[in-house]
């Protein structure tokens, strides 16, 4: 049988083993609740807050008006009440009391700091600064000119760039790298599962009389990229008929989508090796691991997540001299240089240049991976040391 | 098809596992591989399906998909059931599909398994699991059958079955190694025999061969009219040891210095004892092992 038929019904059971249908409609159930739990979350808790009693006065006692404010409800004072809430005391049925002194200065009486008052110190100070405007000799219009926002046109000379361009570029940005580190934390517990406890487990033997390690590495390494590949799609889907359903319910229609084919598909390729990458770097760290629970190598296994990390910090700089170099190392070239194909122009010898070394130290990484494997199962009961794992991982290794 | 190992050493950092073994075993045998755990079975048997390589020596390339191999250390998928665990043996294996589920449900039936295929491995007894890792390793009716410990975790009904396939396997020419350390089952069915001790050969051949190699001790069972008490009595000449049958104070073992003449040794024991009768007894594999470990460690 070919090594390639055989990876391929690897890639397929390892998909199988870890794919559940029951668990897949749980976990979309779950991120359906929480979404609705937060998006309606201000909403939930206006209805279950009850409008804050507010009694807003002049030095003399009259009733001040703010005008309409939402969540709460502005009470009428007096002379009798004034005298007593300056003295400190509050009724049982009034959260605050702000009074307006005769020089546009305010006073706030209220038991202890709530986080509604931002609101209410807000609208009472637009309300002084509307009063100190009044006072000036200025016109209607001097005063609509003042309250106006000032206006910075913006001219790109390059044909691709818009005033778009940027905040689609994080956007695109973020969402590239929350995909890169969900399928990472997905092949993190997936690999150990599919290795070390495996290994564990003693299924190694009789399997690897049928193929050699290489072969079986590979179909893990493929069949946990299912995984991530699901993953994001499941993701991606679910991601996007929220904005679709958002915007629909909105009134704002369906949105319009402008698809660059070129971009889509160096986005996928990048983010497909990338997912090797890291699955196959996982792999080559959960077979040196012979049980997770006291290997103290398993918390090596989150370093590839490290680079991707600093990705994050790059996207609102993506031509940056930094976000270059990381555009080129394959630890992270994967995540940052869509990101970088997104923003704008990118050199075409920088583009070819990740390529190549990705692709380079993919095959390289996956080899070192089926070597570390072919030495941790002949090793039983103990861990390879490091000189074991360095000679593997240079091809030095003897059975 | 035919197994051979020749002079054959594997070395784990200090330890010498495989010591310059050779064995050959034919086509329609069964050879069983004879010894405690540290042996070096496990070591001889893994060089002989590939997944390690000797040091030194020279032994027979089993060719993937013609041999089926039963693992010391045994284990599936437990979160899988049965059926999907075979059938990606025999997807691995890359048997016709038809071919693969007939086999399967027919190792199953006589396994008597056929009622739980759908059940995952973890709800398996130790000894239905390790009913199934046999099915994988015979689901493809190899020419070659390598088993590492098979009667190891069964109980002895179990065994008996496991004994059954061996025969039939040789019946139907199968060449088969097997290794373990029941003597008492091995000695019933293996056509040749290994006795290792720490890597080294200690015995081969057949089991009257090996009875000869390892030399054994001339022991007696001498039976009398009345109990024996052993501090009245004087040890006769030639004898180098007696000691009392535990279920019989009627009774006495007595082992033999080599060369001693029977007649002469009954009537010294028919002058002090009341004697009835006097046997020779043959001591079986399991007792000759441990007698022939003993004088390796006291060589050594």
């Amino acid at each position: 049988m070919s090594a390639m038929k055989n990876m391929r019904t690897v890639a397929l059971w390892e998909f199988k083993r870890f794919f559940k249908w029951k668990q897949e409609i749980i976990s979309l159930a779950i991120f359906l609740i929480t979404f609705l739990v937060v998006s309606f979350w201000g909403t939930i808790n206006a209805v279950l807050d009850h409008a804050k009693q507010v009694a807003v006065v002049s030095d003399s006692g009259e009733t001040v008006a703010l005008g309409e404010l939402q969540g709460f409800e502005l009470r009428q004072g007096g002379r009798v009440e004034l005298a007593k809430w300056q003295q400190g005391e509050l009724s049982d049925d009034l959260d605050a009391v702000v009074i307006i002194h005769e020089d546009l200065s305010a006073t706030l009486i209220s038991a202890k700091e709530k986080s509604w008052m931002v609101d209410l110190k807000a609208a009472v100070s637009a309300y002084i600064r509307q009063q100190k405007l009044d006072q000036l000799p200025l016109s209607a219009e001097q005063i609509a000119a003042l309250d106006a926002k000032p206006v910075i046109n913006t001219r790109w000379l390059d044909a691709g760039e818009n005033d778009n361009s940027r905040g689609l570029a994080g956007a695109v940005g973020f969402i590239i790298l929350g995909a890169v580190v969900m399928s990472l934390m997905a092949g993190f517990g997936l690999m150990m599962m599919s290795i070390t406890a495996e290994k564990q487990q003693r299924v190694t033997e009789q399997l690897l009389t049928l193929m050699t390690p290489q072969t079986w590495m590979d179909g893990k390494i493929l069949g946990i990229t299912l995984h991530g590949i699901k993953a994001i799609c499941t993701m991606g889907a679910f991601v996007g008929l929220i904005i679709v359903g958002v915007a629909v319910i909105g009134g704002e229609g369906f949105p319009e989508l402008s698809i660059n084919l070129w971009l889509i598909v160096n986005v996928i390729v990048f983010l497909l090796l990338g997912l090797l990458l890291n699955n196959a770097m996982l792999a080559g760290f959960s077979a040196t691991i012979d049980d997770p629970n006291h290997s103290s190598r398993a918390s090596i296994m989150m370093l590839p997540v490290l680079p991707v990390g600093l990705c994050f910090t790059l996207v609102e700089t993506p031509d940056s001299v930094l976000a270059q170099i990381m555009s080129l190392l394959p630890i992270s070239s994967f995540a940052m240089m869509p990101i970088r194909l997104v923003s704008g122009d990118v050199p075409w010898w920088q583009w070819a240049l990740s390529l190549a070394l990705l692709v380079g130290f993919l095959v390289a990484v996956r080899n070192a991976a089926g070597r570390l494997f072919a030495m941790g199962i002949n090793m039983y009961g103990k861990e390879p040391k490091w000189g074991d794992i360095g000679r593997a991982i240079l091809g030095k290794n003897q059975s | 098809m035919t197994i051979q190992v020749t002079n054959v050493v594997k070395r784990y950092a200090t330890v010498t596992a495989v010591d310059h073994v050779s064995l050959q075993v034919e086509q329609g045998q069964i050879l069983a591989l004879l010894g405690p755990n540290g042996a070096g079975k496990s070591s001889l048997v893994r060089m002989l399906v590939g997944l390690t390589q000797p040091d030194s020596g020279e032994l027979t390339v089993l060719t993937p998909g013609r041999f089926g191999y039963l693992p010391e250390d045994r284990g599936l998928y437990q979160d899988r059931s049965i059926i999907d665990n075979l059938n990606y043996i025999a997807k691995l294996r890359d048997l016709d599909s038809a071919q693969a589920q007939q086999s399967i449900e027919q190792w199953l039936a006589h396994f008597s398994l056929s009622d739980r295929k759908k059940e995952p491995m973890r709800q398996l007894s130790k000894g239905n699991q390790q009913k199934v890792q046999l099915i994988a390793t015979l689901m493809h009716d190899p020419d070659v059958v390598i088993l590492d410990e098979p009667f190891s975790g069964l109980d002895p009904v179990n065994q008996e079955i496991v004994l059954q396939v061996l025969t039939q396997l040789r019946e139907a020419g199968k060449t088969v190694l097997l290794s373990a350390h029941q003597m008492a089952l091995v000695e019933r069915l293996a056509d040749s025999l290994v006795l290792m001790n720490h890597g080294k050969v200690l015995a081969q051949g057949s089991l009257s061969q090996v009875r000869q190699q390892l030399k054994p001790v001339p022991q007696l069972l001498l039976s009398c009219a009345e109990p024996i008490d052993l501090s009245q009595q004087q040890k006769p000449a030639g004898v180098s040891q007696w000691q009392p049958v535990d279920t019989d104070p009627k009774q006495l073992y007595l082992t033999l210095h080599a060369e001693v003449d029977r007649h002469q040794l009954l009537q010294q024991l028919v002058a002090q004892l009341p004697v009835v009768a006097l046997q020779e007894v043959q001591q079986n594999l399991h007792e000759l092992y441990l007698q022939a470990v003993k004088q390796q460690e006291q060589s050594s």
